[in-house]
């Protein structure tokens, strides 16, 4: 938003005051009502509704509903795949930062740097993974991977490496689908840090390397600290969303298997959900998520305040 | 140019094209493995020996790929549509009208973006369910109206940069809010609303949770859900398979050329940088 934000002209309205005269009170609830109106009937009622759920037992379409009251978390805290999935969620949502983060930083410094002629050909490339669906993506990937026809392990045997079951093996598994869901996380990463790259002023740039500067200096002396606030939204971005931007990657690719290597929170709640038809306990952990979510996007938006100000 | 930059130059680029690489492979891949025949899908040739049609021809037979694409950009288009109209509405309501509650209701609408999609999914499928939208367009669309809410954040900036003076100005001589947001303010926010439309297309077509729960049915089911129930049949047919994927991805991959610069732009300004 910073781009478009700071395009106001100086004397632009800060909030908004004086109406004429005769405009009824109802006249803004006209406007927002609309918006309003959908985001309370499909985001807020249905989360009361959850908290709700998740002190009966029910089977999504049977009449009887018993209250239980706290049984569906108990039920839940004393699953061994809920630990498991909670731990794998954190294992996505660090897993990711390499290819969300890093290595779009890195690329996007580079092409932007002495990429030359081949600078929109590049971005072209790196970016089309975003837009294709995910779903789409997967299918793609669980053909290079397939572990006896895959091209990856065709390649792999071509070097002397031995044929991996890249999406059947208890330790790659989630790997595998770190790497699928990053394939395409890499494209979103990369055209933020190009976006911010290019708003970049170059005189100081300039300067430095008049003044001898190496491009590593320059880099890691001036880009650099002018990107911290992008860098931190797209870590925040990652921890955040890491283990929902998988959530194709594993219906597609695994299932959540082999035995819960690659299952996560949502994956879970899914399965809870759709899967076993067990609306109290999904429910329960629907609440428990976003209970944690919520707090995890406070804390980190406070703490990227932090080091944004810093600055 | 030194030796030392050419040779830093040279490994940027090689660095570069190997990411490139990684990124465009998967469609290659599936590009040459779609053109092959049963015998060659073991071959690691990237240009086919003996391409052919065949997988097409038998993935047409039973792949309603037509279907699929037109019930996704439909939906797709209606929501963005519809998103847009809501967005501008509101954006413009909170910045134009100083009334209780607007602050309010500016953050509620912000604190709904980051409510993770999973955590709704019970309820409103009961909702979609009881409404009798299951397997229909209305059932598809509806939920996904709530994203307008990163709309109205967006806009909202933009229409408070907006010069006020300028929109007081048309107010006196006469123009009720209808006239200033129809003829000066959207006309004014083009790009913006563009840029914004190409966003929400983008993320209804890539929607997969919600179409997977209320369209499984052929008759409505995206390119997404259409994908993986023909996965399902096809079991290990890989050419067929990459077939499918190819002919989904057809659309889209010639959009994004035709539109890249839209596309690119709309990206930049909805996440926010």
């Amino acid at each position: 938003m910073t781009s478009t934000t700071t395009a106001a002209p100086p004397g632009a309205d800060r909030g908004s005051g004086a109406r004429p005269a005769g405009t009824g009170a109802a006249l803004p609830w006209l406007h927002v009502a609309p918006a309003l109106g959908v985001v309370v009937l499909w985001v807020y009622l249905p989360l009361l509704a959850t908290l709700a759920l998740s002190f009966f037992r029910w089977n999504l379409t049977g009449d009887e509903r018993p209250f239980v009251g706290l049984d569906n978390y108990a039920a839940l805290l004393g699953d061994p795949a809920f630990a498991r999935a909670a731990g794998n969620t954190l294992i996505y949502a660090l897993g990711l930062l390499p290819l969300a983060v890093l290595l779009p930083l890195a690329v996007a410094i580079l092409v932007w740097n002495r990429g030359g002629r081949l600078r929109q050909a590049y971005r072209t490339i790196l970016f089309a993974p975003v837009i294709l669906p995910p779903v789409v993506g997967a299918v793609m990937w669980q053909w290079l991977l397939h572990p006896l026809l895959g091209v990856v392990n065709l390649a792999l045997g071509g070097i002397g490496v031995g044929p991996q079951n890249w999406l059947g093996d208890r330790d790659l598994a989630i790997w595998s689908v770190i790497v699928v869901t990053g394939w395409k996380v890499f494209g979103l990463g990369f055209l933020i840090f190009s976006a911010a790259l290019s708003g970049l002023e170059r005189n100081q740039i300039e300067a430095a390397r008049v003044d001898g500067a190496t491009e590593g200096e320059i880099t890691r002396a001036i880009v650099l600290p002018l990107l911290t606030p992008t860098i931190l939204l797209m870590t925040f971005l990652t921890v955040t969303l890491g283990a929902q931007w998988a959530f194709s990657a594993v219906h597609v690719l695994t299932q959540g298997g082999p035995a819960g290597a690659t299952d996560n929170l949502y994956y879970l709640l899914y399965r809870y959900a759709f899967g076993y038809f067990d609306t109290g306990t999904a429910s329960a952990l629907a609440v428990l998520v976003f209970a944690g979510f919520a707090v995890l996007a406070l804390a980190q938006l406070r703490l990227t305040d932090r080091l944004g100000h810093d600055r | 140019m030194t030796v030392r930059e050419l040779r830093a130059t040279l490994s940027a680029h090689a660095l570069v094209v190997l990411v490139c690489v990684f990124s465009a492979l998967p469609v290659v891949w599936a590009v040459s493995t779609s053109f092959k025949g049963p015998a060659a899908i073991f071959a690691p040739d990237l240009v086919p020996a003996d391409p052919t049609l065949d997988n097409y021809r038998a993935t047409l037979a039973t792949f309603p790929v037509a279907r699929l694409v037109l019930n996704t950009g439909a939906v797709a288009a209606a929501v963005a549509a519809l998103q847009l109209l809501l967005a501008v509405l509101a954006a413009y309501g909170l910045v134009r009208f100083r009334f209780r509650g607007g602050p309010v209701v500016l953050t509620a609408l912000a604190a709904a973006i980051i409510v993770p999609q999973q955590c709704l999914i019970v309820p409103n499928y009961l909702l979609a369910a009881q409404m009798g939208w299951i397997d229909t367009y209305v059932g598809l669309a509806a939920p996904q109206l709530a994203g307008c809410a990163l709309g109205v954040l967006l806009l909202h900036q933009h229409v408070r940069a907006f010069p006020r003076s300028l929109l007081d100005a048309a107010q006196i001589d006469g123009a009720g809010h209808a006239t200033v947001l129809w003829r000066i303010v959207v006309p004014n926010l083009r790009p913006v609303l563009v840029a914004l439309a190409v966003l929400f297309f983008i993320t209804s077509w890539n929607e997969y949770l919600w179409p997977l729960l209320v369209a499984s049915g052929t008759e409505r089911a995206t390119v997404q859900v259409g994908l993986q129930a023909f996965q399902t049949e096809q079991g290990n047919d890989w050419g067929r398979m990459m077939a499918a994927a190819v002919l989904v991805t057809a659309p889209v991959l010639l959009a994004y050329g035709l539109a890249q610069r839209w596309i690119v732009a709309a990206f930049v300004q909805g996440t926010g940088r």
